[in-house]
Parts: C-alpha cells; structure tokens; sequence
C-alpha cells in the first residue's frame, strides 16, 4: 500500500489549505442559506411587501390610511434621508415608499383626486403597481363614504370595515401537497443545494493537487518501472480519492447535521444527503480529468473557478431555475449539476414538478451516467496520453 | 534603474497567462455568464407585465359592475394589468393548471377568485400577480359593501356613487429622485468589476515573492544585488498596478459596450473607481505575498478565496446579501473591500459624485495603504545565514 501511503502523506501537506478552503466554503454555505431563508412563503397568502412612510400630514386619516396598510404590509418610518430611501429601493430591502403630504386629510375632505399622496418607487416594477393600487382601493373606498355623506373619521372607520371584512378572497383550486413546509427543513434543502458548489470546489481544489502529483512525469516513471503492478497503483489512488472525498462530505454532512438538528436525517433530509452522495463521483471524474493534463496550483484554481461557478450560475444553484432562461436551462441540461438541482427542487418542492421517487431515481441515474461518461473520458485521454509517451 | 525595473515587470506581467487569465479572461467569462443568466431576471421577476386571467361568466346570471372593472384594467393600450380569456369552467381550470392563467374569475352574482396553489418561494412573481388579483376582487367586494349601506339610509346619493366606482382615477404622483439605473442586477456587474480589481492582487503577491531570497531564486538574486530594494518594489509595484489596471479598463469596457451593462455614470468616473480598487488589489497581494513561508500556489488559493469571499459578502452571488450584512454586522460593509468598491459604483449610479463617494476612495486608499506598508515592514532588512 505504498501509493496509498504516498497519497495520504500528500494530502496531509495540503491539510492546512484543505481546512482554510472548508471554514470558507462553510461560511459561504451557511450564508447563503441563513439569509436565502428570508423570503420562503408557505401556501397561498397576500404578499406582505415593505412600505416606507413619510407620514407629513400627521392627521387622523393619514394615520388612517398607515394603519391600514399595515395590517398588509411590514411599513417601516421613513425621515427623508434620500441616501437610506434610494438604497432600500435599489436593494430591495424596501418595495415602496409613501408619502403623504402636508394637507392630505384636507384635500380628502375637498373630494380632491389627483395628487393626494407621493410615491417614490422603482421604475416599471410589479411590485410597486400592486402598492398603487392597494392605496387607490382604500382611497375609492374612502371617497365612497364620504360621497355618502359620512363623516371622515365614520368614513375612516367603514372603510377599513368593509375592507377587512372582505379579506380572503382566494380560493385555492387543488388541494396542497402533504408536504408541509418546515423552515428548518427549507434551509436544509438551501445548505443541499449549496452544498453542490462547495463539494465539487472542494474536490478540485483539495484532490487534483494530489492527482497532478502522481502524474508528474518522473514519478509516473518511476512508479511504472516498480515492481507494483498499474491496477494495484491505480486501485491505491482510487482508494486514496474515495477516501478524501467521503472525509469531505461526512463532514459537511455533520456540518448540517449541527447546522439544522435531525432535520436533516427526515426522509428528504436523507433524500438530499444520497443526492448529494452523487456529487463524489462528479467531482473526482472532473478532477481526475483535469489532473490528466499535470497543470499547475494556479491552473487548478482557475479551472476550478470556471468549473464550478460557471455551473452553479447556469445549472440554478445560485439563481433558482424557475427563473433562468429557457436557452440557459436547454444548455445548462448538458451540465450535472443542472440534475442535481433538479432533484433538490423536486425534493423541496422548489421546482414546480410533483415529487416522485420514478423522477428522483431518473435524476440520480442521469448524475451517475453523468459520472460514468467523465470517468471514461478521464481514462480515454490517460490512456491516449500514455500511449503518446510510450510512441 | 526605476524605468528599467518598471519596463521588465510590464513584459513579465505580459507572458504571465495566469495572471492575465485572473484579471483579463476570468471576469469576462463570469460577465458572460452573467448577461446569459441574469439577462431574463429582471424581466421574469420584477418588470411589470400583463396577468392573464381565466373568467367564467355563470350562465344565468349577469355582474356589468364586475364586467366594468373587468374591462376597465384590460383596455391600456401600452400594458394593461389584466388579460381575461373567458372560459367555461372545466376549460378555465385546465387552463389553471397548465399555469397559461395566474386564476379564474367565478363571476355570477357574486364574483370569487380561484388560484392555484403557490408553495415555493422561487414564485414570488405568481404569489404577486395573485395577490394583484386579489385586491381586485377585494376592492370589488369592499365597494359592493358600501353601496349596499349607503343604499340603506340614502338612495338618492346611489347614481352619483355608482359613477364614482367606475372612475379609474388614480390619487398617486410618482417622483423620481434618481436618473440611475434602478435594476438590481447591474449590482451584479459591480461586484464582478470588484473582484477583478481584488484579483489584481496576484501581480502584488509576485512582486512580494520575488523579492524575498528564501521565496524564490530572482529573490534571492535581488537580494544579493547592489539595487535598492524600495526603488525595485516601487518601480515593479507601479508597473503592475498599471498593467492590471489596463486589464480591469478593458473589462470595464467589454461590460460597458459589449455587453451592454448600464453602470449610470460617465466611463472616465467608472475607470477612477477600477483605478484605485485596482490599488488597493495590487496592495492587498503584496501583502499576501510578504507573509510568511507559504508556496505560490497555496497564497494564490488564500487571494482567490479571500477575494470570493469579500465579493460573496459584497452581492457577487446573492444579490441582497450587502444589505443583510447591513444589518447583522454593518463592520464588515464597513471595511471590506469589495463593498467598497461595488458602493462606490452604486454612490456614482445612483448619486452621482458625493461625499459617500469620496468616502468611500478615502477608505480604500487608507486600506490600500495599510496593506502595503505592512507589507514593506515584512519584507526589509532580511538577511539570510543559509538559502
């Protein structure tokens, strides 16, 4: 077991660099699943936005109008600090921002129409359309009972009446999945479907190193010439491979495992972890792939980068593929990772297909044919580089 | 002896490929993939757009109220809100499923609202077209309501409110406080221009690295040489911060005119920002670089993850991820470079040049300095007893 022995005293040189690489990747992951969390909504509700209020009226129906979009919206007060209003807006972090002007109650109380309140929005969004005319329904309403000859605070208080009373309008069509959602469970699925970056970044980063040395030209040499035999050399460095890459994900799997408690070990929790298992092998064919060609640590980085950021902003890891593109997705289907994802959607009902364990088990099958092609394409140009040497 | 150091670091820099590829090719690619698959997400996500609606008139009865409304929101000749397809029912709910409609208006006497069930988070834009179809319903009901109670104690005043339901006034004026570009995806492109500059550290780190003699051979050769070592570093660190600089313009550029990404400010402000984050860059990598006994490879792998990582806290992957941090831990905005630099495209975007701006450059510059001054003390006065 003398390669073996040779690979694992190579590995360890690269510990320290492997252990740095984990804590980042772990922050990333963790990151990104701890705020993605934010915006989960479970079956059909109203969506609540966040509405910014400069309230300059200060009066009875301004605060009227406030109270009532509260009870639809998370408002936030607002001074006119335009730096924090155009920021909120550009990062989404506010949806709207009202403003209702000094007189507004008065101009109400005239039957005014036009310029009764000031909006501050991003330019063509959905978002702000629906704001405008939750506001100018409350408004109509509002001018309704007043036409009608009540008072305004009677008019105020008929309005928000009504309106409340005629809440819950949606009837939902098919009944809900029996998939509860769980938002420990939600970000389970997160940390999986981060988790496909981080793995196979990991992988090329920790492992090829590894492989690059063992197809040094003078040690390739040299071990050829030994008395041990190619198999057994090779079957040694797989061991070796297959070792580092389950201490890699048996560690991430404990990683999560402490992240978000037995969760994790439900019965999609384990749908997600053998899901993940598929990974392994994804990532040793392309490392050993890449390790084919000797290239350099800087090499190994920059291939690694396109490798694995490429794939994950194509194949919906970063972005959902609910919302790529349709020529993005008909490429993005030539890349694993497009599977891998499709089988976390399918499992955490993030996609819009139905889970089924026929769909699941054809996505684990592609993953694996997947690895099956990128193994014989490591092995073929191996053999077709070896054969070179020996011409 | 300045021009000569100064001249050699620009052709080293020119026939280093991996740098060139970190600086010049890698961004580009990254650029690409974004236009591919951000190009379709403000569109899909936010963009206002026509809903299509199902509506299933119930053949006995007649709702013109509802009809009205109905024909009032699908009339805009530009984008109107609603696109109604009138369907029986078993047609309407097929058509609901197959997703070709947002939800089914049921309209007899009354009116009610069928929808399918949302359940994922990636379909904030559906949850948003029904609940837009929601309040349209709502602000039916509501007015039915308050007709039917006026009715009760003044009939007379009914024609003169029923005129009033059919208005379509709107109450609002939107101000405009900015002639930026609003679309959060150009925040993307802004971190990308951010990690090119932090990638420019590669160069720094080669010229910390070759001029220590237990690091490399030309160290050693420099070492030994009669040169002044700070004339040597500042002639090769000016030399390479312009060539990267020459490579981040050139992304700048492709970003700009190729693919067509809207930055919101002059070209010359863009290439000041790239500039002094392309300092900074040069200076972070020579700092890296002076630390310590560590190889080329392995400081290379600490600068492109570090770097990742400020650009992953900046917004690089997950677009909103600046202002969470905002809000966890606003230190970290607060020195991290690549926040700093995508902000400082963001302050010129949205503001144009302000204070923020120059604040921003300030703190940078102050970074860039801090980095390299180190830097300086880790490399001097080293002698060595064996190589």
């Amino acid at each position: 077991m003398q390669v073996f022995k040779a690979f694992l005293r190579s590995a360890r040189k690269f510990l320290p660099v492997n252990l740095l690489y984990f804590v980042i990747f772990c922050s990333i992951a963790v990151a990104a699943t701890k705020f993605n969390i934010e915006d989960e909504t479970a079956s059909f509700q109203t969506v609540s936005l966040t509405v910014g209020v400069i309230d300059e009226d200060g009066s009875g129906a301004s605060k009227a109008l406030c109270d009532y979009l509260s009870t639809l919206h998370t408002l936030t007060p607002l001074t006119h600090d335009r730096e924090a209003l155009l920021d909120g807006l550009f990062y989404r972090t506010l949806d709207y921002a009202l403003i209702l002007p000094d007189g507004f109650e008065e101009r109400l109380s005239d039957q005014e129409e036009e310029h009764l309140y000031e909006t501050v929005q991003i330019p063509g969004v959905f978002s702000s359309a629906f704001v405008d005319e939750q506001i100018n329904s409350y408004l109509k309403a509002l001018r309704l009972c007043l036409a009608g000859g009540l008072s305004l605070d009677d008019a105020c208080s008929m309005t928000a009446e009504t309106l409340a009373s005629a809440s819950n309008q949606v009837q939902i069509l098919e009944s809900e999945t029996d998939r509860p959602a769980d938002s420990t469970l939600t970000s389970v699925f997160y940390f999986y479907q981060f988790l496909a970056y981080i793995i196979i970044s990991m992988i090329l980063t920790g492992l090829t190193p590894i492989l690059t040395i063992f197809q040094e030209e003078n040690l390739a040499r040299r071990t050829s010439c030994s008395s041990a035999s190619l198999l057994g050399r090779n079957l040694q460095i797989a061991l070796g491979s297959a070792l580092y890459c389950l201490l890699v994900w048996i560690l991430f799997i404990l990683t999560s495992r402490v992240l978000y408690g037995p969760a994790v070990f439900s019965e999609r929790g384990l749908l997600c972890i053998a899901n993940s298992f598929l990974l392994l092998p994804v990532g040793v064919s392309i490392s050993l792939i890449i390790g084919c060609f000797s290239p350099s640590g800087n090499a190994i980085n920059m291939i690694n980068n396109i490798v694995t950021l490429g794939m994950s902003f194509l194949c919906g890891i970063f972005i959902p593929q609910q919302i790529l593109g349709q020529q993005v997705l008909a490429f993005s289907k030539y890349l694993p990772l497009y599977w891998y994802v499709k089988n976390n959607d399918l499992i955490s009902g993030f996609g819009k297909e139905a889970f089924t364990l026929h769909a699941y088990g054809k996505h684990i099958g592609i993953l694996a044919l997947y690895s099956f092609a990128m193994f014989s394409v490591a092995l073929a140009i191996s053999k077709y580089k070896s054969a070179g040497k020996k011409a | 002896m300045f021009l000569h150091e100064f001249k050699y670091e620009l052709i080293r820099v020119l026939r280093q490929k991996e740098e060139l590829f970190w600086v010049l090719l890698f961004p580009m690619l990254l650029g690409t993939m974004f236009h591919l698959a951000l190009g379709n997400l403000n569109r899909a996500t936010e963009s206002f757009h026509t809903i299509p609606v199902a509506v299933c008139l119930e053949s006995d009865q007649k709702n013109e109220a509802f009809q009205t409304v109905l024909d009032t929101l699908s009339q805009d000749e530009d984008t109107p809100l609603l696109k109604p397809t009138y369907a029986d029912w078993e047609e309407a709910a097929s058509l609901l499923k197959e997703d070709s409609v947002r939800g089914i208006f049921r309209v007899g006497e009354d009116v009610t609202l069928h929808c399918a069930p949302n359940e994922n988070d990636a379909a904030a834009t559906l949850a948003l077209e029904q609940s837009i179809l929601e309040t349209i319903v709502r602000q039916y009901h509501t007015n039915a309501d308050i007709l039917t109670r006026i009715a009760q104690t003044s009939p007379e005043k009914l024609p003169e409110l029923i005129s009033l339901t059919q208005s379509d006034a709107s109450y609002g004026t939107a101000l405009s406080l900015t002639p930026g570009n609003m679309d959060f995806v150009i925040q993307y492109y802004f971190n990308l221009i951010a990690m090119a500059c932090l990638f420019t550290s590669f160069a720094g780190s080669y010229v910390a690295m070759h001029h220590q003699a237990n690091l490399s051979a030309l160290g050693a050769r420099k070492c030994v040489s009669p040169n002044s070592k700070f004339l040597s570093v500042g002639a090769q660190l000016l030399s390479c911060l312009l060539s990267q600089f020459f490579c981040v313009a050139v992304n700048v550029a492709y970003l700009v005119y190729v693919i067509k990404a809207d930055f919101g400010t002059s070209l010359p402000m863009i290439l000041l920002t790239a500039f002094i984050g392309c300092i900074l860059g040069v200076c972070f990598g020579f700092f890296i670089g002076s630390i310590g006994r560590v190889s080329e490879a392995a400081k290379s792998g600490i600068m492109v993850s570090v770097s990742l990582l400020f650009c992953f806290l900046s917004g690089l992957m997950i677009d909103n991820m600046r202002m969470l941090i905002e809000d966890f831990c606003p230190l970290i905005n607060d020195i991290n470079p690549a926040v700093l630099i995508s902000d400082s495209f963001l302050t010129l975007n949205i503001y144009g040049v302000s204070a923020r701006y120059g604040s921003n450059l300030f703190t940078l510059l102050l970074i860039a300095i801090l980095f390299a001054v180190s830097g300086c003390l880790l490399i001097r006065r080293k002698t060595y007893a064996s190589l």
